[in-house]
This record gives C-alpha cells, structure tokens and sequence, in this order.
C-alpha cells in the first residue's frame, strides 16, 4: 500500500514486564525474573480508573485501561476516532477462571463476571466506555498477526480520512495453564533462567511474556510525535529467508527507502535457535553491519510481543538513544537515528515487519 | 475511495443444512434447527434448547475431508465445509491467480474439545493424542487450520468482537480490497456450541428455555446455535477479468460503539442507530430504499427493545420490512453476521423475504413489528443487516442488488 499521507505516533502507553508506564523515562530500571513468566510493572491504576470501576475489573482489564488512558493522556486524546485493539489470547485468565468453575462444580455456581469479561473486545468495549466514545470499535484476535492486523486497518482508515486520530493497542497477558501447555510443546523453556541470559541459553524454547501497549495514531506531527509509522506488512508461513528478504525489499522501496537507509533494526527473535533461524537469516543478509537490537529478554515472547518492538523503536526515535540493556552487537556509533525496522516472529511461522521513522 | 466491492460466493453450515441451497430450502419452509442438545453431555441438556449441526465430529471430518482426531476442532471443521463451498460458488479453483485473503472470526475458537482435555493438557507427566488440540484456544487457530488447507497465504486474519465478529471481519475483507492490498477476500466467521458458552449465557440468564421469540412481548432470551459461513468480497477487475456474474454488491457498513456497557446494549439503542445510518450514508442511499432488515434480534428483553427503538428513530415513518433469522439456526456468535449475510444476499437473490418465526405479541414500547409470514416475489434491492456483540459492538453492513 502506498502511502500519500504521513501518519504519526502521537502518544505511547505501555505496560510491561519492564518499568514502561511512565513515558517520562525509558528503560531507566531493568526488571529481572528467574522463573521463565515475566509478569507486568503494574502502575498505580487509580491514577487512571475510578475506584468503583476498578473493583469489578480483571486484572488484564486493569492493565489494559490504565495503558489505554496513559497512551491518550500522552498524546492529549479526548475522543479517538476509532479504537482498534489486538490479542492473541485475548481474556484468557477470566476463560480459565469461568473454564475451571464449569468443570470444578459441574457446570454449577458459575460467576457471570467473569464470562462477561472473557470476549477479545472486552479492553476495546472498556475504553469505549471510559471515553464515552461511539465510534469505529474493533479487536484483532490472530496470534502473532493480531497487532498488526490491528496497525493495517488503522493505516487504512487514515489514509481514507487524514483527519482520524486512532488509539490503537495490544494486550496479552501470561497464563499458568497455556505456559504449562507450551512447556510440553518446548515452546517454552522448562529450566528456569535469568530473562536477562535469554540469548546466552540453551537456544531452546522462549520464555512467556506479557503487556499492554497502546499508540495514537494521526496524521498531524504533533509537538509530542514519537515516529512516523511508514508501514506494516504481514508474511504468512514465509518458505524461506529470501522471501522474507523480498517482502522487506518491497516494503522498503514502498517508502522509498533502501536497506542501507534502515540505521536500526529490531528483531523480535525469542531466543529458539530453530525458531529464530529464518528471521535472523534474513536481517543479517539485508542488514549486516548495522546495530541489531532485541527486546524479548525484557518482556517475554506472547502474540503481540511485537508492539513492544514498536514501542522499543519510537522512544529509540524520539529520545536519539539507544538502551544498552538491548543490543545485539556493537555497530559503529550513530550520528543520528532516522529509520527504524522491526521484524518479528511468531512461532517461527508468522513474521511481521514495522517501519517506523524519525518524526 | 472508488472501488467497489462484489460478493460472488456463498458457503455456510448451520443446524439447518449444509450449505446454501439447505439453507434457502429451510427458510423458505419455516424449518427451524433448535431442539435438544444431543451431542455433548450437559446438565442444561434437557431444559435449555439449541440450534445444533446434527453431525458428529467424526462425521464432519468426513465431509471436510481430513483425518479424525488429527487436531481439527469442529469450530475448524464447519468453517473449512463453509470456505469449501464459498470458494466454489465462487467459481475460484485456482487460489494463487489472484492475491486473496482470509479472515474469519470465532469468540472461543476450539473451546469444545480444550474443555474437555484441559486437566490433561496441563499435566506434564501426559501425553496423547489429545496434544493434537493443545494450541486450540486462541481465535486465530482456526483461521490457520483453514488457510493451511486451502493454501490462503497472502492475508489472514481473525476478528473477535463477540457477536459482530463476522461482520467486522467482513468490513476488514472490503477495506483491503478498496485499498488495493487484495484482490479477493473470503470473510467469515465459525463458532460451535461448548459447555463455556452454553454455561456462560445461562449465567447471564438470557437463555430461553423454549424457542426464541425475537421482538416478542414475551420473549425470554435466546437460543445457542452454532455454524460458519463465508462470503467471497472481489474487486471490480477481478468481476471483469474473469467475466463474473456477481450475486451482490456490499456498498456500505459500519462499525460503532454503544458505550453504555459491557453485555447490554443502551436502552435507546444509539450504537445501533449510528451503525444502521451510516452503512446507509456510505452507500449514498436514503434509509427509506431499504427494502429489509436482517436485525440481530436475539430475543433478549434488552437487545430487541434498543434495536427496535434505534430502527423505529432512523427509518421514522418508512420502516422496511424487518425480521430477525435467529429462530432457524439459533444464535452462532461470531458467525452470525456472515451467516445472515448469507440469509441477506438469499433474500436479494431469491426476491423472498424471511419471516421471524414464533412472533405473537406485539412489544408495548414500540409501534412496529417484525415480518410474520414469508414473502415471496417482492423486489429486494437493499438489505441491512446488524449484528451487535458484548463490549458495545454494533455493526451493519448493507447488502444490495446489481
């Protein structure tokens, strides 16, 4: 898709596994964990939701507002013009607390809140609520897909009406029993490490993750615009590295761009050897020389671990810095940081690309 | 935006049929799918009635043509039956002549089976063919189990915005085909009954315990159901290229927020009201050319009184024929939007309007009442049809002649 108009991201809210809600700062303080399920650095939500509200809410739906709130805050949002959200798993901990009730008391004494709670589009039909806004209301709900699915749509609707200002997000949030799940699978890790020593381990299996990361999207530059978001684009089940190379190539010259102009790319490689190989292949055949960074060690692998990336990338736009804590390599030093890649990977089989641009 | 969008195939599987022809052939004969939930064991079985595909597991692997036990999930199953058929009635045998996406919706994906193996799923020490099911949960397996089979690579999607998910799915199909991302999408949506959902709604207590009476005074909830169904959307160049006769033109829709609350829907209906008037507005049509209303009519107190409210304030004193089909297949969730798409396009194709079954007492708010019998050889050249989810979802889409 090409591109006319410029569209910016004008405000972040991101609540992560690392000290993240405070847009004030960037990566200041490192969480560590040594139990393979890194859980959020929660806020303080009554900063952000009434008390009352807040009681009946489930902690994802805390987690979930309370980034929503910080994002439209930041970006001085009173009334989105569209509210997209993304999750792989959507409610999965109210679907396991309704699930266990079903099967625990035969089908008896269940807790409605809990069911009512359990839709995709429960954060997205919250913010609406909150904002009392009765616009454009979705929720993207594939895997590793499900946050950019979510960044096309609202690509699509700016492009149709520059004036639309969208608050975008995704949320995923750890599990005991899907943790439990992958473990068999060797999906996930079953000897505990350091998240810090991710890339240093054994290369099998990646550890479980979880966050909320929400974007303003519009296409006014904003005196507080973080990036340009230039293009997002798919690759589903990729044969090989040379395709993903080529979808790159495209979405490169898409915005006119060669990949000498990428100063930073941002892989969203889990730490499985095997399942890293084809996105890793990729970028150091386009990208060799350039300062490679990663973010899963900071907040575990789950469906929409990709929009820490993004968030990874506009601060690195906004703020000209790079944090140490997610370097790959050691590139020559960079005068200044223009253009920004972020290629992720789900499972080894869905990949995504983010291009993102000083603003 | 120029572009338009042509819907050219149909594919869907409910508890009354198999695929569109059943369908038409139901409708037009009144025959409604629910009665009494046989296929999986449930302490509600004997008081709480449902729309189910009569079919076994094993069966619907048969008709879909893959291996028993080999980690199909029936929400899979039907939603592969349906994208079968929808890609051939639209005459698309070669999936890689055009770019083509799939998007499909479900609200709890592969529930029925993860319910039942979860105790084991979680222990470590098992281990079973029941692993074939271990990554089930999530909405967009499904999706995945679809594309692998059909070969769709180039965009796929999953949409969850509890009951309007299919139509949302089918707002993203047309948007990417406008934008000139693809050229063909097939958007859908596939949900099956399970214990969580039958569970969960009799939680809410919004279940009726007999069959549902929709835009009744006395209606007492819905019916569950389940199904999938697909629409094929296609660009203008790909009608002409391949010289296609196509069954519909989708020419508006519309996605807005009640922002009232998480499962009830505002007692005047304002989501409802703004979605209705703008699928409309979009296609650049009065609201008085809408010649039917496939409504979402799920018989509960709240939503058929705020949808009734809405249609009442929109069409005023031109208020086209409406019905609500959920008394045929009961109430398939996710899938709902693209199986009433599929009643909706019937309804254009076959110059027939279907009536809402059980309606007797008129509701005392409101001074309209739904189609009672069925209509047959009246000219239908708009349908709108609605479908409203929890989380305030509300979204139209307006189906027209070519």
């Amino acid at each position: 898709m090409e591109n006319t108009t410029t569209f910016y991201v004008q405000g972040l809210g991101n609540i992560s596994p690392q000290k993240t809600f405070d847009n004030n700062e960037f990566l200041n303080e490192i969480s560590e964990y040594n139990d393979n399920v890194l859980p959020c650095v929660l806020p303080e939500f009554k900063n952000y939701i009434h008390p009352v509200a807040l009681r009946r809410m489930s902690r994802l739906l805390r987690i979930g507002l309370s980034a929503a709130k910080i994002c439209a805050q930041d970006a001085q949002l009173d009334m989105p013009d569209a509210i997209i959200t993304a999750s792989g798993y959507g409610a999965i901990g109210d679907t396991s607390n309704f699930l266990w009730e079903i099967l625990n008391n035969g089908e008896k004494q269940l807790t409605p809140t809990f069911f009512m709670q359990s839709t995709y589009n429960t954060i997205s039909g919250a913010i609406a609520m909150n904002m009392k806004c009765n616009n454009y209301n979705t929720t993207y709900a594939h895997r590793g897909f499900s946050f950019e699915n979510a960044l096309q749509d609202a690509l699509m609707q700016m492009t149709d009406t520059p004036s639309k200002r969208i608050l975008l997000g995704a949320f995923d949030e750890t599990n005991k029993e899907q943790h439990a799940i992958k473990q068999f699978d060797g999906l996930h890790k079953r000897k505990n490490i350091n998240n810090l020593t991710l890339f240093q381990s054994d290369g099998q299996g990646t550890i479980e993750g979880e966050g909320a990361a929400f974007f303003t999207l519009g296409s006014e530059k904003t005196p507080n615009a973080y990036a340009k978001l230039l293009g997002v684009k798919t690759i589903y089940r990729p044969e090989d590295a040379s395709e993903l190379e080529e979808q790159i190539n495209i979405l490169l010259s898409e915005n006119n761009l060669e990949a000498s102009d990428i100063d930073i790319v941002i892989n969203g490689a889990g730490g499985d050897t095997a399942l890293d190989a084809m996105s890793n292949t990729a970028l150091n055949d386009e990208f060799a020389g350039k300062q490679f960074l990663a973010f899963k060690h900071l907040c575990g692998d789950y469906c929409t671990a990709a929009s820490f990336g993004m968030w990874l990338g506009c601060k690195i736009l906004r703020h000209q810095a790079i944090p140490e804590i997610t370097k790959m390599n050691q590139a020559a030093p960079l005068s200044s940081i223009k253009n920004v890649l972020v290629l992720n990977h789900f499972w080894g089989k869905r990949y995504s690309l983010i291009l993102l641009q000083q603003a | 935006m120029s572009r338009k969008v042509f819907i050219t195939g149909t594919g869907i599987i409910t508890s009354i049929g198999k695929n569109t022809n059943e369908h038409l052939d139901a409708l037009l004969h009144k025959h409604s799918g629910i009665g009494k939930l046989e296929l999986f064991p449930s302490i509600h079985s004997e008081t709480i009635p449902v729309g189910e595909i009569k079919l076994t597991d094993e069966e619907l692997c048969s008709i879909a043509g893959v291996q028993p036990n080999s980690g199909f999930t029936r929400t899979a199953l039907i939603a592969i039956i349906a994208c079968r058929e929808a890609l051939a009635s639209a005459n698309i045998e070669n999936i890689k002549e055009a770019r083509i996406g799939l998007i499909s919706s479900t609200t709890v994906g592969g529930m029925r089976e993860f319910e039942n193996i979860l105790t084991d799923l979680t222990d470590l020490s098992k281990d079973g063919n029941f692993r074939n099911y271990a990554h089930v949960t999530d909405a967009g397996e499904h999706t995945e189990r679809v594309a692998d089979l059909f070969g769709f690579k180039d965009y796929v999607s999953t949409t969850s915005t509890a009951c309007s998910s299919a139509s949302n799915a089918i707002i993203l199909g047309a948007e990417l085909i406008k934008h000139g991302i693809l050229d063909r999408v097939v958007c859908g949506g596939s949900d099956v009954l399970s214990k969580f959902t039958l569970n969960g709604f009799n939680s809410l207590m919004i279940l009726d315990k007999r069959t549902m009476h929709p835009f009744d005074a006395q209606r007492g909830g819905v019916n569950l159901g389940e199904g999938a169904a697909f629409v094929v959307l296609e660009s203008e160049e790909m009608i002409a290229k391949y010289n296609k006769k196509p069954l519909v033109e989708l020419t508006g829709y519309s996605n807005s927020n009640d922002a009232f609350h998480q499962t009830a829907s505002s007692p005047d209906g304002d989501g409802a009201l703004l979605s209705m008037s703008r699928a409309i507005a979009m296609a650049g049509v009065e609201p008085k050319a809408v010649d039917y209303i496939n409504c979402h009519g799920t018989g509960t107190e709240n939503n058929d009184l705020s949808e009734a409210l809405a249609i009442q304030k929109l069409f005023q004193e031109h208020v086209p024929f409406f019905s609500s089909t959920k008394p045929y297949t009961g109430h398939t969730l996710a899938a709902a939007g693209s199986v009433e798409a599929v009643f909706s396009i019937l309804s254009i194709h076959n110059n027939v309007l279907f009536p809402n079954l059980n309606f007797e007492n008129q509701m005392p708010e409101i001074t309209i009442s739904p189609l009672k019998e069925l209509m047959q050889n009246v000219e239908v050249k708009h349908v709108l049809s609605n479908s409203f989810g929890f989380g305030g979802s509300n979204t139209s889409l307006l189906f027209s002649k070519v």
